[in-house]
């Protein structure tokens, strides 16, 4: 199984690339499962499904504390299990979602219980009880380096350090790659996103300190924003466009992370 | 990160008994927690002294 986490400043194109890459995959087969923990939530509506058809882990939170009251170890499995079973859509392409959500009203805490929860499923998928044996786990974070922080990346195969071509979103990145080296995490790639130049490989990876072989571009491509504006799905309505075939190349290099 | 550590008879990191938790209550007489991964712990003959949201840090002593 492999487990990729996308991380970056926001309106890099995590979303974007992620549904993209989860759809690729489950196009040819493959079992797919995504977790949206960015409180923005977009990443249902870009595979095509409305967010208000997903229930989402915080607006039920109080109902998965209580099924831990146990505290049996039983118990968390059993919420693994509701919470795929019951907070999850699967979209025209086969691909399981399960969106984490936002802080459901104001003064009402931070969003640590809820990535908890998403450890505790995450732990579910892992295990042999879970039914499903799924060939990706794809993670869409929010903004900013603080879901590493938070650990849900811990082990994962891939952190795909998204950025754009600029100093400030290469800031981001590079404190997301600081973060990352601790978590064991297998492979740190640098995306660099609606890059129009070549040298962007060599100028970016400088800033944010990964080794240029570990970085890709996907070239600037209006395609992306014609599809957003018609709510379309990239892959399926310009598969030959630039953007996509520098996805592919990303998809390739995931695909060799296992052999 | 809102996830406990939890040390019993704080001297130093190695009173550490607990990473990662998510709940902690008394049940049957004991302290019982479980962290993010779903595991549990059981602490026997110990009391809660502190918790601590600004550090992420519970403190447990053990009582006779």
């Amino acid at each position: 199984m492999l487990r990729i986490i996308s991380t970056g400043k926001g309106g890099v194109g995590k979303t974007t690339t992620i549904s993209t890459l989860a759809t690729m995959m489950a196009k040819e087969g493959r079992k797919v499962l995504v977790f949206d923990t960015d409180p923005s939530m977009n990443l249902a509506m870009t595979l095509g499904i409305p967010y208000q058809d997903v229930p989402t882990i915080t607006e039920n939170k109080e109902e998965i504390s209580e099924e831990l009251d146990e505290m049996e170890e039983e118990n968390a499995m059993a919420v693994g299990k509701n919470i795929l079973d019951n907070y999850s859509k699967v979209n025209k392409d086969g691909i399981r979602i399960i969106i984490m959500g936002a802080i459901p009203e104001e003064g009402n805490g931070c969003l640590c219980s809820a990535v908890a929860i998403v450890k505790i499923l995450m732990n579910y998928v892992d295990s042999d009880r879970c039914p499903e044996t799924y060939d990706a786990i794809f993670v869409d974070s929010q903004a900013g380096p603080e879901i590493l922080g938070r650990g849900l990346a811990k082990d994962f195969d891939c952190n795909l350090i998204m950025t754009e071509p600029t100093p400030k979103s290469a800031e981001v990145s590079k404190q997301v790659a600081s973060l990352a080296k601790r978590l064991g995490i297998t492979m740190n790639l640098l995306v660099i996103n609606k890059s129009e130049r070549e040298e962007d490989i060599r100028k970016v990876s400088d800033l944010v300190g990964i080794e240029p072989e570990n970085a890709v571009r996907i070239r600037y491509d209006h395609s992306v924003i014609d599809a957003d504006w018609n709510n379309q799905c990239l892959l399926d309505t310009y598969p030959e466009c630039d953007a996509i075939k520098d996805i592919y190349t990303i998809k390739n290099k995931l695909e060799s992370i296992k052999g | 990160m809102c996830e406990f550590t939890v040390y019993l008879n704080r001297k130093s990191d190695s009173d550490i008994i607990a990473t990662n938790v998510i709940k902690s209550k008394i049940k049957e007489g004991h302290i019982s927690m479980m962290d993010s991964s779903g595991k549990t712990y059981r602490v026997d003959n110990a009391e809660i002294v502190t918790v601590d949201s600004i550090m992420a840090e519970m403190h447990l002593k053990t009582v006779a």
